[in-house]
């Protein structure tokens, strides 16, 4: 593992350099956000393969619905009745998985899925590995 | 020296907002906000996700992706990088002249939206 990337749980890691600039630059509530990243890694209410983006075939995204999210100042604020669900977006590295990004978009917080998801990612899977 | 992510966070602390275009490596990807106000994300297309404000809704930043892809068509069309760095304006421009023609109009308006601040970043490829 590059000395410049931390772990967030077994097999996944974040780049140091890229926290330090949300650190940095913000927006404040995607620094507080990241505190999310664990939970729906380790236990994702839906996983997504592929980001139709050209050079992200084989990338993954994670969905769930944390009780709560954070403001600027990193305070909780609840998420009951949003229709919001968490995005966790990684590539596969030879040393594991990297979380890149992480987003609130709309969905459905009962299933994990995002609004338009099927023209957001290739197809859902419930594998633990990245395909290549 | 920071073992996790969690302790990272716990040891860290947001050192404010500037409205500044960010490149990230890991997923070729930019970020630019106009505004600190919190925000959920909208995918348009593979190369735009843009940031609305939860408050009002309103247009507050967008990720640009495949950044690196844009740079090399940026010297297509003859936008230039100077100093090792790329403007945030002829960068949009460039999504607008490469993606489908339905699209472009939304890439217009953000080049012209988010170009004043003359948002400059690091070039990719010397990032990487």
């Amino acid at each position: 593992m590059p000395a410049d990337y931390i772990p967030i749980c077994g097999g996944w890691y974040i780049s140091l350099d890229a926290l330090e600039k949300i650190r940095e630059v913000g927006p404040q509530s995607k620094f507080h956000d990241a505190n999310l990243i664990e939970a729906i890694v380790q236990s994702p209410l839906k996983k997504f393969l592929d980001l139709n983006r050209q050079g992200f075939k084989g990338a993954m995204c994670l969905s769930g619905a944390p009780p709560h999210r954070f403001d600027n100042d990193g305070e909780q604020l609840a998420t009951t009745g949003s229709r919001r669900v968490f995005l966790v977006f990684s590539t596969l590295k030879n040393y594991g998985n990297v979380v890149f990004d992480w987003e609130w978009r709309p969905g459905d917080p009962k299933t994990g899925y995002p609004d338009s998801w099927e023209q957001a990612f290739g197809g859902e899977t419930k594998n633990d590995q990245h395909i290549e | 020296m920071t073992s996790t992510l969690s302790e990272y966070l716990s040891t860290h602390k947001p050192a404010g907002f500037r409205s500044e275009a960010t490149y990230f490596v890991d997923g070729d990807f930019l970020t630019y906000f106009l505004s600190n106000d919190p925000y959920y994300a909208e995918r348009y297309d593979d190369m735009l996700t843009m940031y609305k404000s939860e408050t009002t809704g309103e247009l507050i930043g967008c990720k640009l992706k495949g950044v690196k892809l844009l740079v090399d068509k940026m010297g297509e069309f003859s936008f230039s990088v100077t100093d090792g760095k790329v403007k945030l304006g002829p960068l949009l421009v460039t999504a607008a002249m490469v993606s489908r023609k339905d699209s472009r109009e939304i890439y217009r308006k953000l080049a012209s939206k988010m170009s004043g601040a003359e948002a400059t970043f690091p070039h990719p490829q010397l990032a990487a």
